[in-house]
C-alpha cells in the first residue's frame, strides 16, 4: 500500500529516473570514455548552473507561477560583478555579493509586481526578462572583454576533498530546497497557494508575503548560477543565460512538478537537469551534431508528460 | 404501472467491493423516482450503468421492454436517457445560448447560423419561463439560474424519455428549490420520467413517486413516497434506528463572546447581535440574502463598510483571515473544494493548514502533524481511514470532515459553518452536527449560516433570519421550528 501510493504520486520522476538510468547504461556501453571521472566530473558541472536555477523555478512552480526572467537575471549578476570588480576595480568578492543582492531584488521586483500589480507572472517576467537583459546589455556596452582573475575562477574549477566545487554547490542547494519545501512552514505553505490560493488565505497564510519570497528565491538561484557561469567561462558575455529559463522548465516538468501548481518535488528536478546534461554530455562523446540536442531534449520533455498524462488518464 | 426502465439483477465489481449486488429497479413512464442511500451504497454506480459510463458486470437493462446494451454515454443518449450533475457541465465564458447548443451548432452554408441559434434559445428560455436572455454572458447569472440553463441544455433534446438529476436542489435556496419542483411535475406531466437523487429529504416526500433505498449495494426497498416518514427513510439508508434525528441541545448558553454591532458590507447592512459562549447561532435566508458576506465578514475575508464588532469587550476588525485566526476565530466556507481545501495535498496537510506556526519547531514536526491527523481521523470516522491520501480522492462528507478537522486543530473559540452540510449524506450530516453540539457544549461559540431549514431549526438554540442583507426576524425556543422558519424566510 504504501509503496503502491509513493509510485502514484511520483510516477513521473520515477520515469524520468529510468530514462536517465537507461540513457546511463547506454552511453556507459557506447563509449569508454563516459565512466571516467573527469566526464563524470564533467557532467555534474554541467549540469550544476541548470540545476540551481531550476530549483528555484521549482519553488515558483509549486505555488503556480512561472519564471521567465531567470537567464536575464543570472545574466544581470554576471554583468554587474565583471562591471564592479573588473571594470571599476571593486573587490571581487564584494562586487559578487552587491550583484547578489541586486538580483534578489529584481527577482522581488518580479513577485511583487504580479502579487500587487495583478499581472499574470507569465507576463510580469516576460516584461522584466526583457529589462533585465537591456540593463545587462547596457552596463556591459562600454566594456567589451572583461574577464574574471584567476582567483574567482576557483568557484568553478576547484575541488574540496576531490569534488569539483560547483557540484558541492549544487548538492547544498538541493538539501536546502528539499527541507524548505518539505520540512518548513513557508515550504507547505507554497504548496497550499499553488494548489489553491482561496483555500490557503482561508486557513490564515499570507499570500503576499509566500507569493514574493518565492520569486526572490528564484532570484537567488539564478544570482548563484551567475556566478558560477561567470568563474565557469571566465567572462562576462551580455548574452549569457539566453534560453536557460527553457531549460530550467524542462528540468522541472520532466520532474513530474505540475505547472498549475501545488504539486511537485525537488528530487524529480535532480532526476530532470541531470537527464538533460547525460543526454547532452553523450551526445557530444559518441560525436553527433549538437544541433541534436534540442531535438533530442524536446522529444523526451514531450513523452515524460504524455506518458505519466496518459497512464493516470487510465481509470 | 408500465415500466419504462427495467433493471434487472445487475451486479458490478470494482477491485475489492461489490458496488452492486444483484440489483433490480423499474422505473415507470412519467414518475419522479427517488434513488437514496449514504455515499458508496451503489446509486452512483447504478446511475452510471444506466448512462452508459460503466459496464455492468452480469444482469440485463431493458427499456420499452427492449434490452439494450450501452457501451458508451452516447448510445445512452441515443436511448433517450439524459444526466444532470452535480457540478454542472456549463463553460462559464459562452453565452447562454452557446451552452444550449454546445457541439450542436444550427449551421447554415457550413457556417455557424447565429440568428437561429439564439431565436430557438430565446424561444426555450420563454417556453421554461427562465429569467436570462438568449446572449447573456453565463458567468453573470445566478447559481440558480445556470442550473436552469443545464436542464434546458438536456431538455432540449427531442427524445428525452429518462431525466437522472443528481442533487439538483444542492446550490438552490428553498424558494428557487421550489421553482426547480415545479418544472419537474410539468416534465412529468409530459411523461418524461425523472431518476431523482438528494440528501434532501423533505424534498424526496414533496416530489416523488417512490422511493428506492440502497445500502451497500443492494436495494433495500422501493415505496410510495407517500407510504414513508422521513424517519423510515433514513432508518432504511442508515440501517438502524436513528433515536433522535438531530443531536439534543443542552448547552446553557453563557457570557457574551462575539458581538456584532451595526455591520454593513457588500451584500448586508445594520447587522447587530450577540453570540454566546456554548451557543449554536442559526443565520438562515434565501440564497443571496447575505449569510455568506456576513460570516466571511467576522472571519476577515471581506471588510465592512461600517459597524464594529467586539470579541470578549475587546474592539474585533480582523484585516485579513489570518488576524481572526489569531483571535480565535475559524470558518468552515461555503464550497469546499474552492474554498475549503487544496485538493492536490493529502488529508494531513489539509487538516494542519491552519495551524502550522504550532507544527512549526522551526521545522515541521512531521510526526505530530501524521498522528493528530489519525486522531482526528479516528474521532470524525473519515473514510477511508488514511490521512496519507489525498482528500481530492474522499467523497463530499469526508472531505467536509477533513475540513473540520483542519479547524478543530486550530482550537477556535467561535467556529463559523457556512452550508456545513450541503451536497453530503446523511450519515455524515448526523456526525458533523454532533461535532457541532459538542463543541458548543464545551464552552465555544457557533454560528451555523445556512439555508437548510431542517438544519436551522434542528441544532440552533437561536436563529437569525436574514432578508436582503438585513436580519428580519430571531426565533428562539418553541417558536424556532420549521414553519416559523419558512415563514420568515420567505417573509410571509
Amino acid at each position: 500500500m504504501y509503496f503502491d501510493r509513493i509510485f502514484k504520486e511520483n510516477r513521473q520522476p520515477i520515469i524520468a529516473a529510468l530514462a536517465l538510468f537507461s540513457i546511463v547504461v547506454i552511453l556507459s556501453f557506447s563509449s569508454e570514455y563516459f565512466w571516467t571521472v573527469g566526464n563524470v566530473f564533467n557532467i555534474g558541472k554541467q549540469a550544476s548552473i541548470n540545476l540551481i536555477i531550476a530549483l528555484g523555478m521549482t519553488v515558483v512552480i509549486i505555488s503556480a507561477g512561472i519564471d521567465l526572467s531567470v537567464g536575464s537575471l543570472l545574466a544581470l549578476t554576471i554583468s554587474v560583478t565583471a562591471v564592479l570588480g573588473i571594470a571599476n576595480e571593486m573587490n571581487i568578492v564584494l562586487a559578487a555579493f552587491i550583484a547578489i543582492v541586486l538580483t534578489v531584488a529584481a527577482g522581488t521586483l518580479n513577485g511583487v509586481i504580479i502579487q500587487y500589480g495583478k499581472v499574470p507572472a507569465f507576463i510580469a517576467t516576460l516584461g522584466t526578462m526583457g529589462v533585465a537583459r537591456g540593463v545587462v546589455l547596457l552596463i556591459s556596452s562600454g566594456n567589451p572583454s572583461m574577464s574574471f582573475p584567476s582567483a574567482f575562477l576557483w568557484i568553478a574549477d576547484g575541488k574540496i576533498l576531490g569534488i569539483p566545487f560547483p557540484i558541492l554547490l549544487s548538492f547544498l542547494m538541493v538539501v536546502a530546497t528539499v527541507i524548505l519545501l518539505k520540512y518548513t512552514r513557508l515550504g507547505r505553505e507554497i504548496y497550499a497557494i499553488g494548489g489553491n490560493e482561496e483555500a490557503a488565505r482561508l486557513s490564515g497564510i499570507n499570500i503576499p508575503f509566500v507569493r514574493i519570497v518565492t520569486y526572490a528565491l528564484s532570484g537567488f538561484c539564478c544570482a548563484i548560477a551567475g556566478i558560477v557561469f561567470a568563474a565557469r567561462v571566465g567572462a562576462a558575455p551580455p548574452s549569457a543565460g539566453v534560453g536557460y529559463e527553457l531549460n530550467a522548465i524542462a528540468a522541472v516538468i520532466i520532474g513530474g512538478t505540475s505547472l498549475s501548481g501545488g504539486r511537485g518535488n525537488v528530487m524529480g528536478t535532480v532526476v530532470g537537469a541531470f537527464l538533460m546534461a547525460v543526454i547532452s554530455n553523450g551526445l557530444n562523446i559518441i560525436d553527433v551534431d549538437p544541433y541534436w540536442q534540442g531535438i533530442v531534449i524536446g522529444t523526451i520533455i514531450v513523452f515524460a508528460v504524455m506518458m505519466s498524462n496518459l497512464r493516470s488518464g487510465n481509470r | 404501472m408500465q415500466s419504462l426502465l427495467k433493471v434487472r439483477n445487475v451486479s458490478k465489481k470494482f477491485p475489492g467491493v461489490l458496488a452492486l449486488d444483484d440489483v433490480d429497479f423499474d422505473l415507470a413512464a412519467g414518475e419522479v423516482h427517488a434513488l437514496l442511500g449514504e455515499n458508496g451504497a451503489g446509486k452512483s454506480t447504478l446511475v452510471k450503468i444506466i448512462t452508459g459510463a460503466y459496464r455492468l458486470d452480469s444482469g440485463s437493462l431493458s427499456i420499452d421492454g427492449k434490452e439494450v446494451h450501452f457501451h458508451s454515454p452516447a448510445d445512452a443518449q441515443a436511448a433517450g436517457i439524459g444526466v444532470i450533475y452535480q457540478e454542472f457541465s456549463l463553460v462559464s465564458s459562452l453565452s447562454v445560448a452557446e451552452n444550449l447548443f454546445l457541439g450542436e451548432y444550427p449551421r447554415r452554408y457550413g457556417l455557424i447560423d447565429w440568428g437561429k441559434m439564439n431565436r430557438d434559445a430565446s424561444a426555450l428560455l420563454e417556453r421554461f419561463g427562465v429569467n436570462a436572455q438568449a446572449q447573456d454572458v453565463l458567468a453573470n447569472l445566478g447559481v440558480a439560474t445556470r442550473q436552469m440553463i443545464e436542464i434546458l441544455k438536456v431538455l432540449r433534446r427531442q427524445n428525452l424519455k429518462i431525466l437522472i438529476m443528481d442533487e439538483p436542489t444542492s446550490s438552490l435556496s428553498e424558494a428557487e428549490a421550489q421553482l426547480l419542483f415545479g418544472f419537474i411535475a410539468s416534465l412529468r406531466a409530459q411523461g418524461v420520467s425523472v431518476i431523482y437523487i438528494s440528501h434532501r429529504l423533505d424534498e424526496i416526500k414533496q416530489i416523488c413517486d417512490r422511493v428506492t433505498v440502497f445500502r451497500n449495494g443492494k436495494r433495500i426497498s422501493t415505496e410510495a413516497a407517500k407510504d414513508l416518514s422521513i424517519a423510515d427513510i433514513v432508518t432504511k439508508m442508515i440501517g438502524a434506528e436513528l433515536a433522535e434525528h438531530y443531536p439534543v441541545k443542552t448547552a446553557e448558553p453563557g457570557e457574551v463572546l462575539l458581538q456584532v454591532d451595526a455591520l454593513s458590507g457588500p451584500g448586508f447592512a445594520d447587522i447587530s447581535f450577540a453570540a454566546r459562549k456554548g451557543e449554536v447561532l442559526g443565520i438562515t435566508g434565501l440564497v443571496g440574502a447575505g449569510k455568506s458576506e456576513l460570516v466571511e465578514t467576522i472571519f476577515g475575508a471581506r471588510q465592512p463598510t461600517k459597524g464594529s464588532m467586539y470579541l470578549k469587550d475587546e474592539a474585533f476588525a480582523p484585516k485579513s483571515p489570518k488576524q481572526a485566526i489569531a483571535r480565535g476565530i475559524g470558518l468552515l466556507p461555503e464550497s469546499r473544494k474552492e474554498q475549503g481545501l487544496v485538493l492536490a495535498l493529502s488529508c494531513a496537510h489539509n487538516i494542519s493548514l491552519a495551524s502550522l506556526d504550532k507544527i512549526s519547531t522551526p521545522f515541521l514536526a512531521l510526526g505530530a502533524e501524521a498522528a493528530n491527523a489519525e486522531d482526528s481521523f479516528a474521532k470524525l470516522e473519515v473514510r477511508p481511514g488514511d490521512p496519507r491520501n489525498r482528500v481530492v480522492n474522499l467523497s463530499g462528507g469526508n472531505q467536509q470532515k477533513v475540513v473540520l478537522a483542519k479547524w478543530l486543530m486550530r482550537d477556535c473559540q467561535v467556529l463559523l459553518f457556512d452550508e456545513p452540510t450541503r451536497g453530503i449524506d446523511v450519515g455524515a450530516k448526523f456526525q458533523i452536527y454532533s461535532m457541532i453540539v459538542k463543541l458548543a457544549e464545551a464552552g465555544n461559540t457557533i454560528i451555523v449560516a445556512s439555508s437548510e431549514i431542517e438544519e436551522i431549526s434542528g441544532i440552533c438554540n437561536r436563529a437569525l433570519v436574514m432578508r436582503k442583507g438585513k436580519i428580519v426576524e430571531e426565533l428562539t425556543g418553541d417558536a424556532l421550528n420549521r414553519e416559523r422558519v419558512l415563514a420568515a424566510i420567505a417573509g410571509a
